[in-house]
């Protein structure tokens, strides 16, 4: 069984519905707090057992190669002015990992299997690894790449798996929701993007953006680009190809522990940030007290 | 007397680390944090716009190129929204750029929040002009600039948004000591920093939006450096009360947003999400369930 080492993090998103905060940095730069989204990611594969974060980014977007870069400027400043603790932080996030940047051409479809194809050449034969969507945020005792790799690991470290989490009938309809086969808890048989919730049956399990995945995917997306046999709304999604891998080869669905959190647009990036900010001992408490005196 | 003067020129002051929202702020300038999806800057580059300001000079440092970059044209992403058919995202984002007329100076000169003015000296000139902080904002109708620029047209005279706080920004902002003048407008003697409630003069912050004429850059020009040996504006403002007639304008009908630290930050965003219709009920909903 090889080690996964590398995690694949998708930010090549336009975020337009941030638009214009998002005109000169992607979503996933926005703040949680006092982080970027994208660094709660970067930490959690890291706390996972990762070293190699590949970012797959776009034009426009030299913000977040910078925030993950030293910054000897800034770093002398801090020294000077006797910040020890902001030093040590600025200095951690870019010594955590490896960065790799590639950056996904405006040629290439809509979708989120897209950042996979650009990736092909930086992942060895054989070699799984890890991909996440820059916008799901998992709070979590476990981090959530540290349960999919140890429920990989369970399956013999082969196959494709996919983080879920059941979701209520009536949001059913905004994620990608799996089929199992049964008589087992966890192999997956069928998936379908956004379905519509008359068509599947309970219990709902909505795959969320957290994979560990290998070439086998990137080989069927390759060829699904290449022949321009596209999903739904005309995108380039990677539930149609882990569907069609599981049609010869193991995927399985690891139920994902913790509160899973999306960012991808404005009301639930505030939820996000409400969730973050009340558990954060440096704010929590004040910020408690002043929704409490809001009216509602 | 002359033709009355008139205010075109706003310097807003966008120096600093930001040191309060690192990392975050490590590749990205503090004024661009966003309030949803607007960064700050832009609320009080609207506010001056909406005013009359016809150019925006913004001081920077090396580190704020992303708000050079915010307030020009994008043609890769509008190229990508126009192909999308998201129209109204890029009208709203070509809007951004044709504003104002934007210029941007460097920084340069002792660490300090009257350093960026003096920066600002060469394009000023021989008129009026307004500086405001990069990260705090005024929610008023009139807006609060509109409302200070009403009171120059009246008294042609320095003078400085202000407004009644609580004790605890006693503690935490400078206090003007007055003397009644006209209604919301108020004689400034002398502004005191962080005074507390007990040795307060007044309750009245004096902070936000500083209207200058050109006589205050003699008085920048020597200003020796104050507390933690840094040049201080409240130092400038308070030789400038002991010279000639100032005023404190205190704004009303508004709410004050200050995204300078993590709490005040978090405090305005909600506040926003709150005001904005269909995602404000949603939002309304959702504290109200994880609050009980």
């Amino acid at each position: 069984m090889s080690k996964i080492t590398k995690a694949v993090i998708a930010v090549a998103g336009y975020g337009t519905r941030f638009l214009p905060a998002t005109k000169n940095q992607p979503k996933e730069m926005l703040p949680i707090i006092d982080k970027p989204i994208v660094q709660y990611l970067v930490e959690e594969a890291v706390a996972s057992g990762i070293r190699d974060i590949i970012l797959v980014t776009r034009f426009g977007q030299a913000a977040l190669e910078n925030h993950f870069d030293s910054n000897l400027e800034l770093e002398i400043q801090l020294e000077k002015n006797g910040k020890k603790e902001a030093l040590k932080e600025v200095q951690r996030v870019y010594r955590m990992a490896n960065y790799i940047y590639v950056r996904q051409g405006r040629h290439l479809p809509y979708g989120n299997g897209t950042p996979l194809l650009c990736v092909g050449e930086l992942i060895d034969r054989g070699e799984s690894f890890v991909y996440m969507f820059g916008d799901d945020l998992v709070k979590s005792k476990v981090p959530c790449v540290k349960q999919l790799v140890r429920f990989w690991k369970k399956k013999g470290g082969r196959g494709v798996v996919a983080g879920v989490q059941e979701v209520p009938e009536e949001e059913a309809n905004r994620y990608a929701i799996y089929k199992i086969k049964k008589g087992t808890k966890d192999r997956v048989i069928g998936g379908e993007e956004k379905p519509d919730p008359k068509r599947v049956k309970p219990p709902y399990l909505a795959q969320f953006g957290r994979f560990i995945l290998n070439r086998g995917i990137i080989k069927i997306l390759k060829e699904d680009y290449k022949h321009g046999r596209f999903g739904k709304d005309g995108e380039l999604w990677l539930t149609d190809a882990i569907m069609k891998y599981a049609k010869k080869r193991p995927v399985y669905a690891a139920k994902i522990k913790g509160q899973w959190m999306t960012t991808g647009d404005p009301l639930r990036y505030m939820k996000t940030m409400v969730e973050f900010a009340l558990s954060r001992p440096d704010i929590g408490p004040e910020f408690a007290g002043y929704l409490r005196g809001l009216k509602l | 007397m002359g033709k009355k003067l008139q205010v075109k020129k706003a310097v807003i002051s966008a120096a600093g680390i930001g040191s309060r929202f690192l990392p975050w702020t490590k590749a990205m300038p503090k004024e661009m944090l966003p309030i949803v999806d607007k960064p700050v800057i832009q609320y009080i580059v609207e506010e001056c716009v909406g005013a009359g300001i016809e150019q925006i000079i913004i001081v920077t440092d090396s580190r704020k190129r992303a708000i050079e970059d915010h307030f020009d044209f994008a043609p890769q992403l509008e190229h990508q929204l126009k192909k999308a058919g998201k129209k109204r995202a890029l009208a709203e984002v070509r809007k951004i750029a044709k504003m104002a007329d934007f210029v941007y100076v460097r920084q340069k000169g002792p660490y300090g929040n009257a350093t960026p003015v003096l920066a600002a000296k060469s394009l000023v000139d021989n008129e009026p002009f307004v500086t405001l902080w990069g990260d705090q904002f005024f929610w008023a109708t009139p807006s609060r600039l509109k409302q200070c620029l009403a009171a120059f047209k009246k008294y042609q005279c320095p003078l400085f948004s202000a407004l009644k706080v609580d004790d605890y920004q006693k503690k935490t902002s400078g206090i003007g000591k007055i003397e009644d003048f006209e209604d919301n407008i108020y004689l400034l003697e002398k502004i005191v920093e962080k005074p507390g409630p007990d040795k307060a003069p007044s309750d009245l912050m004096v902070s936000g939006v500083y209207l200058f004429t050109p006589d205050i850059f003699p008085i920048l020009e020597k200003l020796k450096p104050g507390r933690d040996n840094e040049l201080w504006l409240v130092d400038a403002i308070n030789e400038l009360c002991q010279k000639r007639q100032c005023l404190a304008v205190e704004i009303l009908g508004g709410q004050f947003y200050d995204t300078g630290n993590k709490l005040a930050y978090h405090k305005t965003v909600v506040d926003f999400m709150l005001r904005d219709g269909e995602i404000g009920k949603e939002m309304k909903i959702y504290l109200k369930n994880k609050l009980t």
